[in-house]
């Protein structure tokens, strides 16, 4: 494991998230993106549910959530890609890591997205309570998860460039 | 920080399911201690940052008061403060407890872990509430307060990117490195390739 490597990937990909135009044309497109996806799926049982642009709303209640940055899973994608890129194994594996690790985040964030829009409409203080403390833990222990899972599962016989010598801790 | 267990997939996500709600539970129920002790770091951080508009740092409940040299307006001269939430920059101390109870390790090296990632997100809650209250000053109570402040436009970007740091990212991304570094060795041995070899009995 290259703990420098994880931090330079998490420094690296921090400062973009936060650079102005990144955001622009990367984050808030993504995170529309996220609040359509969010709006598909509801409207499966719950026709009276829209979309427009980040903001999820139900069109009797006029009752709102808008998905801000920090709701889209960002933060925790950018952590499990920083442990993936950092861990040795090979790119094949570490591809496959991120395309599911991808999946597996934003499932549960459209879950978060969808809890909280009907919490929203049921108590504003839970709404707060679950949106402001218990959704951004969950998020981010599910890339842990993900990637201790991707890890378990690595192929014992792959071939990768790194000295596997040098890369277990010594304590 | 060695230990003899070895970290398992199940073990660790049926642990984490028992310990998260648990320590969720606590956290809320410790929050006014938790909040005592934020109030006076904090209090000691902005007195020094910005000791020419913050004049106290008060607990109330579950969220902190800061009260500013500034007058509410022309004609009422009490002070103007304003609610921080220090709790959204806390969640860590349910979060990182957890993941160290749920990890299988001597119970010496947990409290180790705890004694220090405890520290660490300690220093986070107080980077959040810092910036927290500075954006606050500098952005949202009106023009002119932050002239009078003596920031320049550097210091409100840097401001400004503190904030986003102290709200978006640390609280979040704290805990799970405190957690990937001090079980590194553990982590590595998950992978086949790399997990102790079973010595086969003749």
């Amino acid at each position: 494991m290259r703990i420098s490597w994880f931090i330079i990937v998490l420094v690296v990909l921090f400062t973009l998230e936060l650079v102005g135009p990144v955001r622009e044309y990367v984050i808030i497109p993504f995170t529309g993106l996220i609040a359509s996806v969010s709006a598909f799926v509801v409207q499966i049982f719950d026709p009276t549910v829209i979309a427009h642009g980040i903001v999820l709303q139900d069109s009797v209640s006029r009752i709102a959530v808008s998905i801000q940055p920090g709701c889209n899973g960002v933060e925790a994608m950018i952590c499990l890609t920083a442990a993936i890129v950092a861990f040795p194994a090979s790119w094949k594996s570490k591809f496959y890591g991120l395309f599911w690790g991808f999946i597996a985040i934003q499932a549960l964030n459209i879950v978060r997205i969808i809890s909280l829009f009907y919490l929203l409409q049921w108590n504003k203080e839970w709404f707060e309570w679950a949106h402001l403390y218990l959704w951004q833990a969950l998020i981010i222990l599910d890339a842990l998860i993900v990637f201790i899972i991707w890890v378990r599962m690595l192929p014992e016989d792959e071939d990768n460039d790194e000295d596997e010598q040098t890369l277990i801790p010594q304590t | 920080m060695s230990s003899k267990k070895t970290l398992s997939v199940k073990g660790f996500l049926l642990r984490i399911l028992i310990f998260l709600p648990a320590a969720f539970v606590l956290w809320y129920y410790m929050m006014p201690a938790i909040i005592y002790l934020v109030t006076l770091l904090s209090k000691s951080v902005l007195l020094l940052v910005a000791s020419n508009a913050v004049i106290d740092v008060e607990q109330h409940g579950n969220v902190i008061h800061v009260v500013t040299k500034f007058a509410k307006s022309a004609t009422n001269t009490d002070s103007l403060a304003f609610v921080v939430d220090v709790m959204k920059y806390a969640y860590g101390l349910a979060l990182f407890p957890a993941m160290v109870l749920a990890t299988p390790k001597l119970w010496k090296d947990k409290f180790q872990d705890l004694y220090l990632g405890l520290v660490i997100i300690f220093i986070v809650i107080i980077w959040g509430v810092t910036f927290d209250t500075m954006l606050t000053l500098v952005f949202k109570l009106g023009e002119g307060i932050g002239e009078a402040m003596g920031t320049t436009a550097f210091t409100r970007e840097l401001i400004a990117l503190g904030y986003q740091l102290g709200y978006l990212i640390l609280p979040a991304i704290t805990p799970i490195i405190l957690w990937f570094t001090m079980n590194q060795e553990q982590v590595i041995k998950l992978a086949p390739k790399f997990a102790p070899k079973k010595k086969v009995k003749k």
